[in-house]
């Protein structure tokens, strides 16, 4: 296996255009356990981490934030993003454990695409954008349009997703993640993203996605709708909750049956919405 | 005993912390010899299959291949502990999925791995028996059909197909005892297979040197069972083998037997090279040990009074594809299962069974977590039919010093009261059980919390050990016996053990430990044992060596050894005469060069308490007739179930344990707070899973033991110190204890938080939901 160390974005991808299955690898937290397992074997690895600004993290004036693909999950979780970016700052304080924080990067965790990872969702939530880069130049794309199916993604082989991109918070918007695992660093069972924006009480936008519960981050637009212009009391969330379960395909797996999640979902949608309310109390 | 010597009783330090702190503690899968090749193994992808044929010829062609193994190529010599019924590698029929059918050596590990996987073997499926229920309906296919013809111990008490054991504790008439019964409760309880987790896979180096001599390195619970089982499996005197230990990275039992010893040394012996064997994670966890698990029918009954009358207990455990330690854990969950009671009418009755799934052993607890997860969350359902408080019912059933166990034999020493009422009153019980099952508990945010008790006993003791100190030349101490240091600290409270016997610093004491050539016999480290037992026999080593150390002293100062007095700090001298003394340096140093000879002391003893009284008990098939002394726990667990999820999440726990004597205060703390966080794992989250007889869970990514953060740090160890006559300074055993009591506390503490009463563990968030969603319907 050959590894390759570019310094620039378009030597990565003139590297990955060259080299039919080669992988890009940052952190190395998934790719590297895959290798060990025998369930990849690439001719060729493309590091990304000597790519120069990739682990930047730029905050905007006005609120917005741009992150380079390589941006880790532990810087991620130390930001301390505002408003309803905090969506993404909490679900990357609740991936695995500090030392695979420490390495896995916020592209990676993308690009994998595991449908119960924590991130995933949490862009949704957030409604980044992100851009990637391939031989015929750049282009961007929204994160509900990047995940395609189980750990599969929109970015063709050749491309390299590069950059996340989130625009200002509104004012009034608070963000929550609420996982559920059998243990501390596990996978979720199921969790909910929540992203509200708030004006006296009542709530002008959400965006509610789940983890775990789909062949990507589930997020249904009459969910969202069913909190909007409420005062996302028990009744909007139930409803929305409920539009959630019934939208639901989970898979069966060592952390519950699909019966099981199903099952859950309205009462975690709840917390999670509860816990971003809570935090527009704690602010007013 | 006000006037303990120094060393007892203190907070010391852990001689091996620093080196594992740092990273500088060398485990076996760290260590290389010249010329040493690496071994891979081919498991088996089936659960029962007969061996048509295996083509090696591709593996032995790949550069680097030195050797590749087959049953076929190994002599037919089984071994076991009760049944001798295993293999190095499969002969003629796989047993288990995962079970080793072909091993390689080469030049380096991917090579070997590469090899193993080019090995064809040509299978013929054969019907499995996948569960206790299959392996015991009419017409059962047998596991091992020629299970008549494998030695065996005499009288394990077989009687079906695919049974490897069955026992029996009996006292009293238990059919006419339910008359005298207000109250009878009965239910059918299951417990799951756990796996052991230890942190160190399972690893062995072995080689020969040129006088054809074995030395194995290995990461083991007993050199002397390696050893004297390795003489079986290679037909060599036990002379001609040496075992040793490095670091060894947690065992919990499952390194109690051997693991791949044997394998490894037949690959040295093929290739004469050394050969080093480290299982990955997935490998131990499919080829390797885990505990049984079983089905539990009890029936208990009292008087309205809350006296306890009559229990009657069937027990059947899944002991796998090899018998392994099976008949002694039936027999010891058979002993413990009429609880710390004084219940006269009793008829404990259970049986092993052979099933085509992971062999199942000894794993901390031995039987006893299984049995008394049924039995204690019994005694709740009885308490609260009638009306009692339970730890006050538990309090009026309890065994004291001077009763009886089941079996006849009398109980020395007992603070199983001090432990009920000290974890009651730490935890504030009264105030925090508002109802008894009742779903009463109060909580926020859709949980419910409640909280529990258990009481529990076990015990320490067990067969043969033995220690030896010598005194060098300078008055300092070499201390050596076959207790493995697990991780546990059992060499700092041997060496403190030594230490006390000796009034002298622990500074000037050295040990070897757990090396066949340089150490003496210790039957094994489990049991709960290592303090008591080896205890006993470094305090008998260093009694030896205190009685030469006078008789040195006293014909140098031409006395009488009885005006001889030992003084704090390694000095002897004249009574009531202080400046007359004799350093132990001077007195070694006329040992050595002048007269007597090096001072060495040694003890030896097999377990010397009160055997089962055969005429007031009816015991049937136990392989021992003395076990142990008993040793005494009680539990109580705060949780809150959350109703939204159905997890179960742990507030606090208070678990008292009677040590006997706290050696060293700290690493008892530990070994309770260490069995505890087991123990709730067992309770809540851990469950190997087989489906079609395919593991489904054996890696850690699906295997979930508890971490830090799962648990409260409000773990609270209380130590109790009832002194047991026979123990070193009066200690006695903790290992297992704080495992065994764990799940039906916490069992117990959902049922009060919730009312309902899951007789099944782990008690999964899917499963306490189910129940929830099932109380909700009615």
């Amino acid at each position: 296996m050959q590894l390759f160390h570019p310094t620039t974005i378009d030597e990565a991808v003139t590297l990955l255009a060259a080299h039919e299955e080669a992988r890009c690898i940052a952190g190395g937290q998934t790719l590297v356990a895959m290798l060990n397992l025998g369930l990849l074997d690439p001719p060729a690895l493309v590091s990304l981490r000597k790519v120069e600004g990739l682990d930047r993290l730029v905050r905007h004036a006005g609120g917005g934030v741009t992150m380079g693909a390589a941006v880790t999950q532990a810087a991620l979780a130390a930001a301390g993003l505002p408003g309803a970016l905090a969506v993404l700052c909490e679900a990357a304080q609740q991936v695995a454990h500090p030392a695979i924080r420490n390495f896995g990067t916020v592209g990676g965790a993308l690009c994998h695409a595991d449908p119960a990872a924590d991130l995933p969702p949490a862009f949704v939530a957030a409604d980044a954008r992100l851009t990637a880069v391939g031989p015929t130049g750049e282009r961007s794309l929204s994160a509900g349009d990047f995940f395609v199916d189980y750990l599969t993604t929109a970015l063709a082989e050749d491309e390299i997703l590069t950059a996340i991109h989130l625009l200002p918070p509104p004012t009034g918007s608070v963000g929550a993640y609420y996982k559920f695992a059998r243990v501390d660093g596990d996978y979720a069972t199921v969790s909910v993203a929540a992203t509200l924006t708030l004006e006296g009480g009542v709530c002008r936008a959400a965006r509610i996605v789940l983890g775990s519960c789909a062949a990507g981050p589930l997020r249904l637009d009459a969910a969202d709708e069913a909190l909007a212009d409420t005062r996302p009391d028990g009744k909007a969330v139930a409803r929305a909750g409920a539009l959630l379960q019934e939208a639901a395909e989970p898979l069966a797996d060592m952390r519950g049956s699909a019966e099981y999640r199903r099952r859950i979902i309205p009462g975690l949608v709840a917390r999670a919405v509860e816990a971003a309310m809570a935090k527009s109390e704690a602010r007013s | 005993m006000n006037d303990l010597p120094e060393a007892i009783g203190k907070r010391l330090p852990r001689r091996d912390a620093a080196d594992k702190l740092a990273g500088a503690a060398r485990y076996t899968d760290d260590l290389a010899r010249p010329g040493m090749l690496h071994a891979a193994i081919l498991g088996s992808p089936w659960p029962s299959a007969r061996i048509l044929g295996i083509d090696t010829a591709a593996a032995r062609a790949l550069p680097g291949v030195k050797a590749v193994l087959t049953g076929a190529d190994l002599p037919e010599r089984r071994w076991g502990l009760f049944v001798y019924d295993e293999t190095a590698l499969a002969a003629g029929v796989v047993r288990y999925v995962g079970e080793p059918v072909a091993a390689v050596a080469a030049a380096d590990l991917a090579t070997a791995r590469a090899a193993a996987a080019l090995i064809e073997v040509d299978y013929e499926e054969l019907t499995p028996v996948l569960s206790i229920e299959e392996a015991l309906r009419d017409g059962a296919v047998p596991v091992h059909p020629h299970f008549d013809s494998y030695e065996k111990r005499p009288d394990l008490g077989f009687e079906r197909v695919n049974e490897i054991a069955r026992q029996e504790f009996s006292e009293g008439d238990v059919e006419a005892a339910w008359a005298d019964c207000d109250v009878v409760v009965d239910g059918v309880y299951e417990v799951p297979s756990q796996s052991h987790v230890y942190l160190e896979p399972v690893s062995a180096i072995a080689e020969f040197d040129r006088a054809g001599k074995l030395t194995v390195r290995s990461a083991n619970q007993s050199v002397n069972k390696v050893q004297a089982t390795l003489s079986r499996a290679l037909d060599l005197p036990m002379s001609k083998i040496r075992a040793t230990t490095p670091a060894v990275g947690g065992a919990f039992g499952g390194k109690s037997g051997v693991t791949v010893q044997p394998l490894v040394a037949h690959l040295a012996r093929a290739t004469g090279r050394p050969v080093r064997l480290t299982l990955t994670r997935e490998e131990d966890f499919m080829m390797m040990r885990r505990r049984h698990p079983a089905i539990v029918r009890v029936k208990t009954g009292a008087k309205a009074d809350g006296t306890l009358v009559a229990r009657d207990l069937e027990i059947v455990y899944d002991g796998g594809a090899y018998a392994e330690d099976s008949p002694a854990v039936l027999g010891f969950g058979l002993l413990m299962a009429r609880g710390p009671y004084a219940i006269p009418h009793c008829r404990l009755r259970g049986s092993a069974v052979y099933t085509n799934r992971l062999r199942a052993a000894g794993f901390r607890g031995y039987g006893n977590p299984q049995v008394t997860f049924a039995t204690e969350a019994q005694i709740d359902e009885l308490a609260d039919k009638l009306g009692l408080d339970p730890v006050d019912f538990r309090l009026k059933n309890a065994v004291t010093t001077g009763g009886r166990w089941i079996g006849g034999q009398t109980i020395t020493s007992c603070g199983l009261a001090e432990c009920l009422t000290r974890a009651r009153d730490a935890a504030g019980w009264t105030g925090k059980r508002p109802g008894s099952g009742a779903g009463t508990g109060a909580g926020a945010n859709g949980r419910l919390r409640g909280v529990g008790v258990s009481a529990f006993a076990h015990i320490c003791g067990l067969l043969g050990t033995s220690a030896t100190v010598r005194l060098l030349e300078d008055g300092t101490v070499a201390l050596a016996h076959s207790a493995v240091d697990l991780g546990q600290g059992a060499e700092a409270a041997l060496a403190q053990i030594c230490a006390g016997a000796l009034d002298i610093d622990i500074d000037r004491i050295d040990s070897t430990s757990a090396d066949s050539g340089a150490a003496p016999y210790n039957w094994s480290t489990g049991g709960s044992r290592v303090t008591y037992m080896v205890g006993r026999a470094v305090v008998k080593a260093a009694d030896s060596v205190r009685e030469q150390i006078v008789r040195h002293a006293a014909e140098t100062f031409e006395c009488a050894p009885g005006d001889i007095e030992i003084r704090p700090g390694g000095r002897a001298g004249i009574v009531g005469v202080p400046e007359k003394e004799l350093s132990f340096g001077d007195i070694s140093l006329r040992a050595h060069y002048q007269a007597g000879g090096p001072i060495i002391g040694s003890g030896g003893l097999v377990y010397d308490g009160e055997a089962f009284d055969y005429k007031e008990a009816l015991i049937r098939n136990y392989p021992f007739a003395r076990i142990g002394t008993y040793i005494f726990g009680a539990h109580v667990v705060e949780v809150e179930v959350d109703t939204v999820t159905g997890k179960v999440e742990i507030l606090r726990a208070w678990a008292a344990h009677d040590v006997g004597r706290a050696i060293n205060p700290t690493a008892v703390e530990g070994q309770i707070q260490g069995g505890f966080v087991q123990g709730a794992g067992y309770a809540l989250v851990e469950e190997l899973l087989w489906e079609d007889g395919q593991p489904i869970n054996p890696s850690m990514m699906d295997y979930k033991v508890y971490g830090a953060p799962d648990l409260p740090l409000e773990i609270h160890p209380i130590v109790v110190e009832d002194p047991e006559p026979s123990g070193p300074f009066g200690a006695k055993g903790i290992g297992e204890p704080p495992l065994v009591g764990a799940a039906p506390a916490i069992a117990n503490a959902v049922a009060n938080a919730t009312g309902l009463r899951l007789r099944t563990i782990p008690m999964t968030p899917e499963r306490v939901l189910d129940a929830l969603a099932a109380a909700a319907e009615e």
